[in-house]
C-alpha cells in the first residue's frame, strides 16, 4: 500500500480562545482530488491553516508523504511541495502578476530558464493573464486575481495543492474557467484538496468529499453522492 | 536676503540627506517587521564615533569608515538577535519599549567606550568649498549627497530588480501567505536590522566630518530621522528621501529666518501636523486596519 499524500489524524485546533476543530481526521491519496465541504463556520479554513502550519493544531498528527509535519512553520512546508491557494486569494497586491507567479517558486530555488518555462506553462493554463503579465496584481478583477493565486501555487510545482474556496465571489463564467483549469491539473496527477461550499463545482472535479460541520468531519460522500446533494441540498443548512 | 535663504536651503539639503539615510533605516525595519526602531539614530552614532576614534588613532579615513559601517551592522544584528527576536511574540507596544531601551543602552555604551568629548573625523577629501548658484557647501557635502544617491539607488535596484528584493516586497504585502511559499520572514527581519544599521552607520560616518561625533548625537539624529520617515510615509523608501530633504530644508530655514531655537522645534511641529492631516505621510499608502 502506498503512503498517502496527506494524512490528518485526530487534530484539534484552537483559534484565539475558541476550539474550532475537534478530532478531525482525513486522508488524501497521491493523485486524488478530494473536497472538504461544509457550511460557513464549519472550520474548513482552519483545517487548511492547520495543514499548512498557519494555525498549528494543539493535538493530533499531520503527515505529508509519510513525514510528520505537525506544527511545522509554513516556510518549512513549502519545501515539501505543498502549495496553498488561500481564501480570498491572498495575492501580493503591490507586485506585478509576473512577480506574484515567481514568488510561488521561491522555495524551489530554480534556475531562470526553468522559471521562464514554468511561467509559460501557467500563462498557457490561464491565457487571460498573458496581457496582464506586467500589471499590478491588485488592480485585476477577482477572477483574474484567483487565476494569479492558482498560477502562483502551481509555480511551486506542488505535489499537494490546497485550495480554499476558489469559487468565492466569482462570476459563473470565471468559475467555470477556473474549475476547468483545476480539472486539467487533476488529470495531470496533481493531488488536490479543495475546500468548497459549491457542491456542484466540487462534484465536477473531486472523486470524493468529506463533509464538515461545527469543526468535525460528519461524513464522506462520493462525487456522485455529492452531485445528488448539490441538486437537493442548500449547503447553508446542510449537515 | 534671497542669497541668505538659498544658503539655508543648501545647508538644509545636506542635513536632509543625513535625515533621509536615518529615515530609510526606520522604513526598512518598519516595512519588514512592522516595528518602529527608536534605536535607529544610535547606529549613526556608532558609525560616527567608531570612524572618528579609528581615524584619530591614525587609520586612513576610508578604512576607518568601512570598519565603522561594519561595526554598526554587527550592532544592528546583535540588537535583533538579542533583544527583538526573543521578544517577537510580544505586542507592538512592548517591542517599541524594547527599542527605546536599546536606544538608551547603545547611548550608554557610546558614553562608556568613547566618553563625553566630541571626536572629529577628517573630511574624506580636501579642497575648497563648493559654490552652487552663489551658495557655499563644504566639500564633505558632496560625499553626503553621493552616499544618499548610492544608498537609495542600491535600495531601488534591490527591491525592484532582484528576486530577493521582490520576495521582501511579497513578505511585506502578505506575510502569512508569503511564508507558505517558503519566504523566510525571520531571516528578512534580521537582514532588515543589519541593512538599517549599516545605512545608519554610513550616515553617521559621512556626517561626522561636518558636525563632529559625540556619544549623544544619535538621539537628535534618530528623532529627526523618525520625523522624516513619518513625513515621507513609514512604508515608503522614496518617502524617506523626500521626508529627509523637506525636514532638513524646513529646519534650516526656520532656524535661519526665525531663530536657531526653532530649528529642532519645527520638526516636531511637522510631526504633529502630518499625524493630524495626513497620517500616511507624503508618499505612504493609507492603510485601513480591520
Amino acid at each position: 500500500m502506498t503512503t498517502p499524500m496527506l494524512e490528518v489524524e485526530g487534530i484539534s485546533t484552537i483559534r484565539g480562545r475558541v476550539q474550532v476543530l475537534w478530532d478531525v481526521s482525513l486522508t488524501v491519496q497521491r493523485g486524488e482530488t478530494v473536497a472538504i465541504v461544509g457550511p460557513n463556520g464549519a472550520g474548513k479554513t482552519t483545517l487548511v491553516g492547520s495543514i499548512t502550519g498557519l494555525v498549528p493544531p494543539k493535538s493530533g498528527r499531520i503527515r505529508i508523504n509519510g513525514a510528520d509535519v505537525t506544527g511545522s512553520p509554513p516556510e518549512k512546508l513549502a519545501s515539501r511541495r505543498v502549495a496553498l491557494v488561500p481564501e480570498r486569494r491572498g495575492i501580493f497586491a503591490p507586485l506585478t502578476v509576473r512577480e506574484n507567479l515567481l514568488m510561488g517558486a521561491y522555495a524551489r530555488r530554480a534556475r531562470r530558464a526553468e522559471l521562464d518555462a514554468d511561467l509559460d506553462d501557467v500563462f498557457g493554463l490561464f491565457p487571460a493573464l498573458v496581457r496582464y503579465r506586467d500589471a499590478i496584481a491588485g488592480s485585476l478583477s477577482g477572477g483574474e486575481q484567483q487565476m494569479v493565486a492558482i498560477g502562483r501555487a502551481l509555480m511551486a510545482k506542488p505535489e499537494l495543492l490546497l485550495l480554499d474556496e476558489p469559487s468565492l465571489g466569482l462570476a459563473p463564467k470565471v468559475r467555470a474557467e477556473i474549475f476547468g483549469a483545476l480539472a486539467r491539473l487533476a488529470e495531470r496527477g496533481v493531488t488536490i484538496l479543495l475546500v468548497e461550499q459549491n457542491l456542484r463545482l466540487a462534484a465536477r472535479i473531486c472523486g470524493r468529499a468529506y463533509l464538515m460541520q461545527n469543526g468535525r468531519i460528519v461524513g464522506t460522500e462520493t462525487s456522485d453522492e455529492l452531485a445528488r446533494s448539490a441538486r437537493t441540498v442548500y449547503l447553508g443548512s446542510h449537515g | 536676503m534671497i542669497a541668505q535663504l538659498w544658503q539655508y536651503v543648501l545647508a538644509g539639503v545636506v542635513v536632509g540627506a543625513i535625515y533621509a539615510l536615518i529615515a530609510a533605516g526606520f522604513v526598512l525595519i518598519y516595512q519588514v517587521t512592522g516595528l518602529i526602531n527608536f534605536a535607529q539614530g544610535e547606529f549613526a552614532m556608532i558609525g560616527a564615533m567608531t570612524a572618528s576614534a579609528l581615524a584619530t588613532s591614525g587609520m586612513p579615513v576610508f578604512e576607518a569608515a568601512a570598519i565603522a559601517v561594519l561595526v554598526a551592522s554587527v550592532t544592528g544584528a546583535l540588537c535583533y538577535l538579542l533583544a527583538i527576536r526573543p521578544a517577537r511574540a510580544a505586542t507592538g507596544v512592548t517591542l517599541i519599549f524594547i527599542t527605546l531601551g536599546l536606544d538608551v543602552a547603545l547611548r550608554g555604551l557610546g558614553l562608556f567606550v568613547w566618553g563625553t568629548n566630541p571626536l572629529s573625523l577628517p573630511a574624506f577629501t580636501g579642497g575648497a568649498a563648493i559654490t552652487v548658484f552663489g551658495g557655499v557647501l563644504p566639500p564633505q557635502a558632496m560625499w553626503v549627497l553621493l552616499t544618499d544617491l548610492l544608498v537609495f539607488a542600491a535600495l531601488y535596484l534591490f527591491f525592484r530588480h532582484t528576486y530577493a528584493g521582490t520576495a521582501v516586497r511579497a513578505a511585506v504585502a502578505n506575510p502569512p501567505i508569503a511564508s507558505t511559499f517558503g519566504i523566510p520572514l525571520r531571516t528578512f527581519a534580521f537582514w532588515s536590522f543589519v541593512a538599517a544599521a549599516a545605512i545608519g552607520g554610513l550616515g553617521g560616518v559621512v556626517v561626522a566630518p561636518i558636525t563632529s561625533a559625540t556619544y549623544d548625537m544619535g538621539l537628535t539624529l534618530g528623532l529627526a530621522g523618525f520625523v522624516a520617515a513619518v513625513l515621507g510615509g513609514l512604508d515608503s523608501l522614496p518617502g524617506a528621501l523626500v521626508g529627509g530633504f523637506v525636514l532638513g530644508i524646513v529646519e534650516k530655514l526656520a532656524g535661519g529666518v526665525l531663530s536657531t531655537g526653532w530649528e529642532q522645534g519645527v520638526g516636531f511641529l511637522i510631526l504633529v501636523l502630518v499625524l493630524v492631516l495626513r497620517p500616511q505621510g507624503l508618499l505612504g499608502r493609507a492603510v485601513r486596519r480591520a
